[in-house]
């Protein structure tokens, strides 16, 4: 496997997508970091910590990995030079888990790529961390394997659709479907458990009613069940790093680890049977 | 005799639709296996099933002697090279990065002898030109340097001539043809471009709707085309009269052209007719070609 690792890496080098996508999303970082720092300086009297920038493009990164897993891998079927490799006598289940080696390695570039410039930017703009070291580490750990699995989930579909365009598009509607319903459980769980029954808005200001359950709020069991996919889908740690809520970060890694075995063996077991033509 | 492939009651189903159907078929060592059958007949699933592109449903095959089955049949691949259909290359590499990367793929310590491959397939002289902006031929001719890259002795070829050029199919066989009689390389070629492949082969296999039809030799199948005089008289009742009472076999084409599948002293044949009051006209040896041969085996018309 090591031959198909070092083939790989050879052609990740030269991949004009890769650099780009490396080169959109460190842009993107320092960009972002700035217009956080010039909102700040005009609106926004609470301080800013480095780490308010520092994960916030992160939930882009399951996009970018979604285009660019595509577009690597979906060369070698599009120009059929996954034949090269099985020709001369590489198993699928090399030629699957060096390209999934691959992949995982560039996606983590790029995570690298994001971190490094916006902490870098978000310390020269505002100076203070927030988080204690270790909460740092743990925080960018999670990261990584939220990475891990955005990558998984990209090679999976790149492996198995063997048109770079279906690919593409089957890839990024898919991160898409898992950021709205990481954001759709996050809005449920967000419901306050008691609510006014009504708010009058008179000349003497607001005027609450009586505080009555809230109907939209999610309870009991199905909180702890939409709780736990919330958790679990790599989208969901996303949204929840960007806003740096951390509650229920300590499962993060495990759940990570579950999901990044499920989306693996969902990709490969498929890709080891598929006729290439 | 050494087979390199042989098939055995080999089959592939997709779906509803049976793309092989029993196949059996044996590949000579060092021998440019001609495999002819019409579009649809099956010749690409078996070269895909080979390479190990696809799994067959049923039957099997053996690669220098190793089932297919075997887990050591990959390290039988690693003697073969292919080109399936159409190239196998990188459109966004030069011909040099595209071979090496292949060289990186087969784990060869340097890129010794990309060179020397380069100028076997006619692109010493590409330098920085990417491989999206070679013609058809080039892109023929690069597929195959990749699929010699790791020095094979087998060397699998599908419609290798299609698409090209006059030019371009002679060059394609003249390298054919130096592959196989300088470097002892085995190929299998398919083709349903019959006139090209009897220029080439040394043994054939004719498969149609999935089945082997025949396997014969070249020499076999010079023996069983049948060689043929075709003549033209002014009158072919006479001529008829004529071959009849020599006791020769004929096909008469039309009131003035007729075959005579027999060796004719065209003197007597002559003199014959005269007697007849004929005239002979034109006389024209032909043989049947593996055109015709294929034809009388499986029948015009198309699988597609």
């Amino acid at each position: 496997m090591t031959k198909l690792i070092s083939a790989n890496v050879s052609r990740l080098r030269k991949d004009i997508v890769f650099w780009l996508a490396m080169f959109g999303m460190t842009a993107g970082s320092v960009i972002f970091s700035y217009l956080n720092y010039q909102t700040s300086l005009r609106y926004i009297s609470d301080p800013i910590y480095v780490e308010d920038v520092l994960f916030n493009l992160f939930p882009m990164i399951a996009f970018v990995c979604a285009a660019f897993i595509s577009l690597h891998l979906g060369t070698e079927f599009d120009e059929n030079t996954i034949r090269n490799k099985l020709i001369v006598g590489h198993t699928r289940t090399e030629i699957f888990f060096a390209n999934y080696l691959t992949c995982m390695a560039a996606s983590l570039l790029l995570l690298f790529g994001i971190l490094i410039f916006s902490g870098v930017t978000g310390y020269y703009f505002f100076k203070v961390f927030m988080l204690e070291k270790t909460q740092l580490v743990f925080l960018i750990l999670c990261c990584i394997l939220c990475t891990m699995v955005f990558s998984a989930i990209c090679v999976g579909f790149a492996m198995n659709i063997h048109k770079k365009a279906i690919s593409v598009v089957a890839a990024g509607i898919f991160m898409l479907c898992i950021l709205y319903l990481a954001s759709y459980m996050e809005g449920a769980l967000l419901e306050a458990e008691m609510t006014y029954d009504s708010v009058t808005i008179t000349m003497d200001g607001v005027q609450y009613g009586d505080l009555v359950p809230n109907p939209a709020y999610v309870g009991g069991t199905a909180r702890k069940v939409m709780e736990f996919i919330y958790d679990m889908l790599p989208t969901g740690q996303a949204i929840q790093m960007n806003n740096m809520s951390f509650e229920r970060c300590l499962r993060w890694p495990w759940l990570s680890a579950v999901t990044l075995t499920i989306a693996t063996v969902l990709g490969y077991l498929p890709f080891r049977r598929r006729d290439i033509k | 005799m050494d087979y390199i492939l042989t098939t055995n009651a080999l089959g592939k189903q997709y779906k509803h639709f049976k793309a092989l159907n029993g196949l059996t078929m044996h590949v000579p060592k060092g021998a440019i296996y001609g495999f002819v059958g019409k579009n649809g007949a099956g010749k690409t699933t078996l070269i895909r099933l080979i390479c190990g592109l696809q799994e067959p449903t049923e039957g099997g095959f053996t690669l220098y002697g190793m089932n297919n089955t075997d887990k050591n049949i990959v390290k039988a691949r690693r003697r073969m090279g292919a080109v399936v259909e159409t190239p196998s290359i990188y459109l966004d590499m030069t011909a040099e990065d595209n071979l090496k990367q292949q060289y990186r793929i087969l784990g060869l310590p340097d890129f010794t002898g990309i060179d020397e491959l380069l100028k076997m397939v006619g692109l010493e002289h590409t330098g920085k030109k990417k491989a999206k902006n070679f013609s058809l031929g080039m892109k023929q001719r690069l597929g195959i340097a990749i699929a010699l890259a790791g020095d094979p002795d087998f060397l699998v070829l599908d419609e290798p001539t299609n698409g090209l050029d006059p030019q371009g199919i002679i060059e394609m066989r003249d390298l054919i043809l130096k592959l196989n009689r300088e470097h002892q390389i085995t190929v299998l070629i398919s083709s349903h471009i019959l006139d090209e492949l009897s220029r080439l082969a040394t043994h054939y296999g004719i498969i149609d709707n999935g089945r082997m039809v025949k396997e014969l030799s070249a020499t076999e199948l010079e023996a069983a085309c049948r060689k043929c005089l075709h003549v033209e008289v002014t009158n072919t009742i006479a001529l008829a009269r004529v071959l009849d009472g020599m006791g020769l076999d004929y096909k008469i084409l039309s009131q003035t052209e007729a075959d005579i599948f027999a060796k004719v002293n065209i003197s007597q044949l002559t003199m014959a007719l005269a007697k007849e009051g004929c005239e002979l006209i034109a006389v024209q040896e032909r043989d049947e070609s593996l055109e015709s041969y294929f034809i009388s085996l499986v029948g015009g018309g198309s699988n597609d």
